[in-house]
């Protein structure tokens, strides 16, 4: 094997490696980090009406609560 | 501003706002997008596990508690928040002047470090060690709410 077939083998697996990790990354959920921007979304409340996360910015600090089911014990 | 997110549709969370008392918006998130997103996935139960994001008016997160108790989840995460506020406030007050107002500032003080990204580093009881053994405010002189207070502020810079 020459150098440059090498070096061409070795750019393909850490390529690869790179696309395993963001794979794994999005399926499993990346852990989020301090300090780091909250990803906005947008999701229907009680009344079918989408709420945007971004529409707080700038005004209120938000608390984002994620529960199984129910928001007591139990679930 | 309190958003509960969870699978469930919005018929479900409607009866649930009315039966439990629920003053705050409950989401719906049918196809666990956001759930994945924000990494919070069960993929066993095929829903969110029960963990709180505390987002900034700058929409950056500052707080993650992700050992809540369903029993006392309402006290936690009221004290988390009120321990931010309070944190925030100390830090304004005792750091801002030399680690600026982000946490920062890498000029105004000899050998001063950035305190960014600290909380991806260190737990809040390292924090309070960190602080109380070195720096040129006091700590020692403050209460251990205030230290406790401060640490969860800083941990999210």
């Amino acid at each position: 094997m020459n150098t440059h077939s090498r070096w061409v083998g070795v750019l393909a697996l850490s390529m690869s490696l790179t696309a395993a990790q963001l794979a794994h990354g999005q399926e499993a959920g990346a852990a989020l980090k301090l300090g780091e921007a909250a990803p906005d979304f947008a999701l229907a409340n009680i009344e079918g009406k989408r709420v945007q996360l971004k529409d707080y910015r700038g005004k209120k600090n938000v608390l984002l609560v994620f529960y199984p089911a129910l928001f007591r014990a139990g679930g | 501003m309190i958003l509960g997110i969870s699978f469930r549709p919005p018929s479900f969370n409607k009866d649930l706002c009315e039966k439990e008392s629920i003053a705050f918006q409950l989401l719906s998130d049918e196809d666990r997008a956001v759930i994945k997103r924000y990494g919070v996935f069960n993929a066993q139960d095929n829903c969110a596990r029960r963990v709180s994001f505390f987002v900034d008016k700058e929409g950056v997160i500052r707080a993650i508690d992700r050992d809540v108790k369903p029993p006392t989840h309402g006290q936690d995460l009221v004290k988390l928040v009120k321990q931010w506020l309070a944190g925030k406030h100390r830090y304004k007050a005792a750091c801002a002047r030399c680690h600026g107002a982000d946490g920062g500032d890498t000029q105004s003080y000899a050998n001063i470090k950035s305190l960014k990204g600290i909380g991806n580093r260190h737990s809040e009881s390292e924090i309070i060690d960190l602080t109380a053994a070195t720096g040129v405010v006091d700590l020692a002189s403050w209460s251990e709410e205030d230290r406790r207070a401060l640490a969860k502020y800083v941990k999210g810079l």
